[in-house]
């Protein structure tokens, strides 16, 4: 006992040396103070929800607040997948987030590789600024852009198919459009800013492997394949793990705000999202549904995290840790 | 053995496919140009139309008939337009301040290597990015803490952990004998964020401002959830109203006519005109932000 505390003391053994000093934490008190704002921030607004998640398995009750609700298991589940109508939403998600990955995810990597060709750096730098504009407009003012093409009587489409002779189209009427419409407003404003991270990719390939390329004889075609393609690789990877989860998180600011509330649309446009928006004003009795309903989705997104990295990993390339 | 004259032949023939293709590929960044921009100008165009003449003609490329009056109803009829600019404005400069300070604050010591539990913040911080509570735990969090106030949108977004990556990022690119010369001339931590780290920094901090700005002045699920009294609506929440029902803003009263097409347009001007005008100077900046973000440890 003794001969342990006198080596403590003398604080060369192994065990001393492990242990926190406190001097030096007390030294660098001033970091640890420029974490609190920040700390405070995250634990309020992102781990008390986390702990609000437990109403996925109560019925929640205003006067016994969150952690007072009584316990149901699982029911809330049962009742969510059980309503009417889930299925369309599960659906409607699925296919608005495959979409996504299908045609907005690769429209940035063509946009950049165009780029890419264009000698003319006036011309370049131009057509990229103008690219950016969509990403610093709000849904909400491309609500407004999609009524000038889509309105009845006013529209820009419209007056096209009447100028031709055609009969008007009720855009606001026909559900099939709307997961074009919603893809295609999605593209206008995210393939311009999707570009930048595959143009600083791009403008790290070495030049030199350009060069034996073509003293390899290989063409154009054959150099954007073997040469280009390959560097930028890593951050098409990146990105793809960072967009995959996106198929079940439904974007619910953009549907928001370019449908609404319509319900003849929502055949098509209602997602999982929008329900949980509808259940929050529809009473807190559906409360444990609508938490039960994105708990499953924060849970699959971030399996299709985990997973996606998994897989590019396997194929080689660099993922995200 | 290839031939002088079979080796000018293939030159040619790949020269002449390299200008098809160069040909098609000016052709379709024209035509991309075109798609992202004229959508823009179709919404000045309208803003800036008469009303009557615009209800008959419907949307144009340039007004059939200019007028200014769609302005003039907003700006001059009653105070909502000017009373949603300011709480705007509030929003954006209120919540760049805010999210650049505290982000910047929970990033500098992340970049000090020497610090004990760093990994348990860096941790701490990138879970949330990951996983969420999810809406409802989260409205039942702020509406808790801030009742119908901007409040509830600045404070919730003040830490950002991406804005705190990029700017950890470049704060580890500034040499550490910076820090240590401060130190011994007597600098605290403060000091040395302030004075030395945060002027070397304007790069990053322009790019996470302009983000941050960005991001509350388009921000309208915030107020969707939040805010109910119609004389705190920001800017994008009252043009989502105006577009739904322009009577519901503006009752109509007395023979007054509300010019009612062109006005939603003219909000949507006001809406979108000072982050379109304030991007292109910015973006030197972003570019090389948006870079360093994906630099890894």
């Amino acid at each position: 006992m003794e001969n342990i505390d006198a080596r403590a003391k003398s604080g060369v053994t192994p065990l001393a040396k492990k242990k926190l000093n406190p001097r030096k934490l007390l030294k660098n008190w001033q970091l640890y103070a420029m974490f609190l704002p920040g700390f405070l921030c995250l634990l309020i607004f992102s781990y008390v929800p986390m702990y609000g998640i437990q109403l996925a398995f109560k019925q929640y009750s205003p006067a016994l607040g969150i952690g007072g609700s009584p316990w149901v298991g699982w029911d809330n589940f049962r009742y969510a997948v059980l309503s009417r109508g889930f299925g369309k939403l599960v659906r409607n998600t699925l296919a608005l987030g495959g979409l996504k990955i299908v045609f907005a995810f690769p429209s940035s990597i063509i946009l950049a590789l165009m780029f890419n060709e264009v000698c003319f750096k006036g011309f370049k730098k131009a057509v990229q600024t103008l690219s950016y504009l969509p990403y610093f407009i709000s849904w909400v003012i491309v609500n407004s852009i999609v009524q000038i093409f889509l309105l009845r009587d006013t529209g820009v489409f419209n007056q096209i198919i009447t100028a031709f002779g055609g009969d008007p189209v009720f855009w606001y009427a026909e559900p099939k459009y709307w997961r074009a419409i919603l893809t295609v407003s999605g593209i206008w404003k995210g393939m311009g800013w999707g570009t930048i991270v595959f143009l600083s990719a791009l403008t790290n390939i070495n030049p030199d492997l350009y060069e034996s390329a073509r003293c390899d004889g290989a063409g154009h075609w054959k150099c954007c394949i073997h040469v280009t393609l390959p560097g930028i690789m890593p951050a098409i990877a990146m990105t793809f793990i960072l967009s995959v989860s996106g198929i079940v998180k439904d974007d619910f600011e953009q549907i928001y705000a370019l449908v609404g509330d319509s319900s003849i649309l929502s055949k098509t446009t209602d997602v999982l999202g929008t329900w949980v928006y509808k259940c929050l004003h529809g009473g807190f009795r559906s409360w444990g549904d609508a938490t039960a309903v994105t708990l499953v989705q924060s849970i699959v997104g971030f399996g299709l995290v985990l997973g996606s990295n998994f897989l590019v990993r396997k194929s080689g390339n660099e993922g995200l840790w | 053995m290839i031939t002088v004259a079979q080796k000018k032949k293939r030159f040619k023939k790949i020269a002449k496919s390299r200008i098809v293709f160069n040909v098609f590929n000016y052709t379709a960044l024209v035509v991309l140009s075109l798609f992202f921009v004229v959508p823009y100008v179709y919404v000045l165009s309208a803003s800036f139309s008469d009303e009557i003449t615009f209800i008959k003609n419907g949307f144009s490329l340039l007004p059939v008939q200019w007028s200014l009056g769609a302005y003039k109803f907003l700006l001059t009829t009653d105070s909502q337009m000017l009373l949603s600019i300011f709480n705007s404005l509030v929003l954006a400069i209120g919540g760049t301040v805010v999210t650049t300070l505290v982000s910047m604050l929970y990033a500098y010591p992340l970049s000090r290597k020497y610090l004990r539990g760093k990994k348990f913040f860096s941790v701490f911080m990138i879970f949330t990015m990951l996983f969420s509570g999810g809406l409802i735990p989260y409205f039942l969090v702020v509406s808790s803490m801030f009742d119908d106030s901007l409040l509830a949108i600045i404070v919730p977004g003040a830490m950002a952990p991406y804005y705190a990556i990029l700017m950890r990022n470049f704060f580890l690119s500034v040499p550490d004998s910076l820090e240590e010369a401060c130190k011994i001339d007597g600098g605290n931590n403060f000091l040395i964020l302030f004075r030395i780290y945060f002027p070397l920094s304007m790069p990053v901090i322009a790019t996470v401002a302009l983000f941050a700005m960005v991001s509350n002045w388009n921000n309208y699920i915030g107020p969707l959830l939040f805010i109910t009294t119609k004389s705190k609506y920001p800017l994008q929440y009252l043009i989502q109203q105006l577009l739904d029902d322009v009577n519901g803003i503006y009752p109509v009263g007395g023979n007054r006519i509300i010019p009612s097409q062109t006005l939603k347009y003219a909000a949507v001007v006001f809406g979108s005109l000072p982050m379109i005008i304030l991007y292109p100077f910015l973006q030197k900046y972003y570019i090389n932000g948006m870079m360093l973000g994906s630099v890894k440890e």
